[in-house]
């Protein structure tokens, strides 16, 4: 009796040939994957920046006077950032500050609407501004927002 | 053997393009959210923040409230004018002082005047981070400004950023 073993030969012969087309597939899946997970990520940061910018342009606005002239550091000071900025945070984490750099270094203002920080994605952006202080020398003051 | 080798680049090119363009990101802090333009122009409209007795003759004190542009023109005008540069050494420190604090973390500060009726590359006034390198960079932004003093003489003034050469690189 003969032994047929030239299909069992066949199929060995065809293995290497599947794990290579198997290998590629998989290669390409999962830079699909890696390619969308990162455009994804990338709007998310970009929406996030332009929320974070939306938000420092309208803190930098309610710090300047109706005249046109210079904030007064003690304006600043009576700011309630955690108010302004949630009416323009269309639903995102954030946390705020005014900063004096000069001539002195301290931190006039802060809020946020989150005990947590960002996790992971998040967009900043920040602004510098002159400020009068009592003794009218004039102080370059730096509002700061991160949305997350 | 083709179709495997064809994915293997399709996967290399792919993953070298989004590495590159997420480790350009990290790799630059900074950059994108400085203004030098925003810098300058809160630089130029500040005090000078403290009284500063300047050793010239005759002896001139700048007030606290004195804003930085007034400060700069009377020393452009001064050493325009032949006066000695040095004795603005306590008032440039001053300067350099206020824009390494307002500057974005990780960026070197360079200011730079010149006289528009002169030579353009010869600054009347230099003045720089101790980091900052003097070989061309391509990662320069920049911002300026004019002004002009009482004698009627026009001053560029150019603020360039980039970011921070490590103090052991400098040397190299």
């Amino acid at each position: 009796m003969r032994i047929d073993d030239s299909g069992v030969g066949g199929f060995f012969e065809d293995l290497p040939v599947m794990l290579f087309v198997l290998a590629g597939i998989s290669s390409l899946i999962m830079t699909g994957v890696f390619a969308s997970e990162e455009i994804s990520r990338a709007r998310e940061n970009e929406e996030l920046s332009f929320i974070a910018v939306h938000m420092v342009d309208g803190l930098v606005s309610h710090c300047r006077p109706v005249d046109g002239g210079l904030p007064t550091l003690g304006h600043i000071r009576q700011l309630n950032t955690t108010d302004i900025c949630r009416s323009l945070a269309s639903g995102r984490h954030f946390a705020a500050a005014m900063i004096m750099h000069h001539p002195g270094y301290e931190l006039l203002c802060q809020g946020s609407d989150s005990v947590r920080g960002p996790a992971c994605d998040a967009g900043s952006a920040t602004r510098l501004l002159n400020a009068l202080d009592e003794n009218g020398v004039i102080a370059i003051v730096e509002a700061r927002v991160v949305a997350w | 053997m083709v179709f495997f080798a064809i994915a293997m680049l399709v996967t290399n090119v792919c993953s070298s393009y989004f590495g590159q363009t997420s480790a350009s990101g990290l790799d630059s802090p900074g950059i994108g959210r400085c203004d030098p333009g925003m810098i300058l122009g809160v630089f130029l409209e500040a005090s000078v923040g403290r009284s500063i007795v300047i050793p010239s003759s005759p002896e001139a004190e700048l007030d606290a409230k004195d804003q930085v542009s007034d400060c700069l023109l009377v020393e452009m005008e001064c050493i325009e004018n032949g006066g000695d540069s040095l004795v603005f050494a306590s008032l440039n420190q001053l300067f350099l002082g206020i824009l390494l604090e307002i500057c974005p973390p990780g960026m070197s500060p360079l200011l730079v005047s010149y006289s528009v009726a002169r030579l353009i590359d010869q600054p009347v006034l230099i003045v720089s981070d101790p980091t900052w390198t003097t070989y061309e960079r391509m990662d320069v932004r920049a911002a300026s400004a004019t002004m002009s003093s009482s004698e009627q003489h026009v001053y560029l003034v150019v603020l360039k950023l980039a970011p921070a050469t490590l103090p052991e690189l400098i040397d190299i």
